[in-house]
């Protein structure tokens, strides 16, 4: 061991010597995490997550978005008064006794013991409820006053303030479904990935050649090959797809899928950033597989649905929305 | 897809937590290394809720679970940085006074080391990773982690005896 390494390696015991206990996470709430904007690499890692989970993230209308507002750049419905509706997230039902179906605000994590932890906090992305009844409330729990529930679809009547509920139930667990690829095999099949430090230099190379050119490239993310035992890099562009595929195929020599898109990057990331509220009842995140922004909103009213008309790479996630009987 | 689900293992609150506790201390370390201006526990609750969004693509044939964790923890603790650094920068630093131990010395030593160094340091010695988990969060492979962390012994050898003459 030299001096400095020496040195390093008491500096460092002292160092963690000094730390605080990590913090004792309530991983109860961790449903729907709520999202702030991210950069080129982190769009292109991040939500390519969201995108191999088939659009559909944990709570709030994953699925009931995209039931409701067409990923082809359609119009959003809009949820009238009156109309039967239904959601999914957690019910927070807080000491004066107002009920509200919501995305919670991400984990709670301070220093809590196990079984002390606060109650969960709601997000922006709220609706009141009218007519619940608590004690039947799947999950139930209760904490200083408050009363909430593990993950739960609602369904009632929207009267343009709030959902007269009819039902509450254990929401169903996520489905999640991963796009087919739209590349054809090579014949001598998708090659193996390398080893792991092979692979992340490679995925960083090719992180940097999408961050380098938003407008040209529109992300890129991985899926599973059929067979699954190996995964592929596709990588969208708004250009030629040929220019795209040389241009990568030089960064990263493994399985490799380039796709033609609509919206470049930039498209998106600058929709995401239009759309996002500062006050957060709108949260924005980018879906590279659907070549989207996703919004997150409580409901898509009229207002809603006119922004969203100007942004034909949006698509609505409502909390709540009309649901065919 | 379904063999996706399997290799995560952590398809409910329940199974996740299971799978990230027993590396919360090393995240809780490198958090705080990595970002010591910034709240450890905000950026550890950044941390999960990403692992949390992106858990179907944890591989384990690409790395373990603490190298994937531990990874997504630098990059949370890089964001917290930036914009810690934007809030820092119109506040007057304050004058460093002269060390008077080595602890001091070498703390002052690896904060003038280039970026990728002091990385690797601050993973490897400070936040106790493995060399593999530290390549993980750099995002090369473990040659590199360890010729870096030999490149930073010979440069904070140069610094601290710089500062002893």
């Amino acid at each position: 061991m030299s001096d400095v390494d020496r040195l390093l390696e008491e500096a460092g015991a002292r160092w963690r010597e000094s730390q605080p206990d990590p913090p004792i996470i309530d991983f109860s709430t961790l449903v729907l995490p709520a999202r702030a904007r991210y950069g080129w690499w982190h769009a292109a890692l991040v939500v390519a997550a969201v995108a191999v989970v088939g659009g559909v993230v944990v709570v709030g209308g994953g699925r009931l978005g995209l039931n409701t507002t067409p990923a082809n750049g359609a119009p959003p419905a809009v949820t009238l008064a009156g109309d039967r509706v239904q959601g999914t997230g957690i019910v927070v039902i807080d000491p004066s006794g107002q009920a509200r179906l919501c995305i919670p605000e991400g984990v709670r994590l301070r220093n809590y013991p196990p079984g002390a932890e606060p109650p969960p906090t709601c997000s922006p992305i709220a609706v009141p409820l009218q007519g619940l009844d608590p004690s039947r409330l799947p999950g139930r729990r209760e904490r200083d006053g408050v009363v909430y529930s593990g993950r739960v679809t609602v369904k009632g009547v929207w009267t343009g303030d709030v959902v007269v509920v009819e039902t509450v139930a254990e929401a169903e667990p996520d489905q999640q479904q991963a796009a087919p690829l739209s590349c054809l095999e090579p014949a001598e099949g998708w090659p193996r990935l390398p080893a792991d430090g092979d692979l992340e230099a490679a995925l960083a190379r090719v992180a940097e050649i999408v961050a380098e050119a938003p407008d040209v490239y529109a992300g890129y993310w991985t899926v599973p090959s059929p067979d699954g035992k190996t995964r592929v890099l596709v990588v969208g562009t708004v250009r030629s797809v040929d220019d795209a595929r040389a241009a990568v195929a030089s960064a990263y020599p493994y399985g490799t899928c380039v796709v033609a898109a609509k919206f470049s990057l930039r498209e998106l990331q600058d929709a995401a950033d239009a759309l996002a509220r500062p006050d957060r009842t709108w949260q924005t995140e980018l879906d590279l597989e659907l070549n989207r922004v996703r919004v997150r909103m409580a409901v898509v009213d009229e207002d809603a649905r006119r922004t969203l008309v100007s942004y034909p790479q949006a698509s609505a996630v409502p909390l709540i929305a009309r649901f065919a009987e | 897809m379904a063999q996706r689900a399997k290799t995560t293992s952590s398809s409910t609150p329940n199974e996740f937590e299971e799978w990230v506790r027993p590396h919360l201390p090393a995240i809780a370390r490198l958090a705080a290394r990595l970002a010591p201006a910034a709240d450890r526990d905000d950026v550890i609750q950044e941390a999960i809720v990403r692992a949390w969004v992106k858990r179907t693509l944890f591989d384990p044939r690409r790395g373990s679970a603490a190298a994937w964790l531990l990874a997504i923890t630098a990059d949370q603790a890089r964001k917290a940085r930036g914009r810690t650094d934007r809030t820092l920068r119109v506040v007057d630093a304050p004058t460093r006074v002269a060390s008077i131990d080595d602890r001091i010395d070498v703390e002052h030593a690896v904060s003038r080391l280039p970026p990728r160094q002091r990385l690797a340091v601050d993973s490897f010695y400070f936040a106790g990773l493995s060399v593999s988990e530290t390549a993980a969060v750099m995002r090369c492979s473990e040659g590199t982690v360890k010729s870096t962390l030999s490149d930073a012994r010979g440069r904070l050898r140069r610094l601290i005896g710089d500062r002893d003459e």
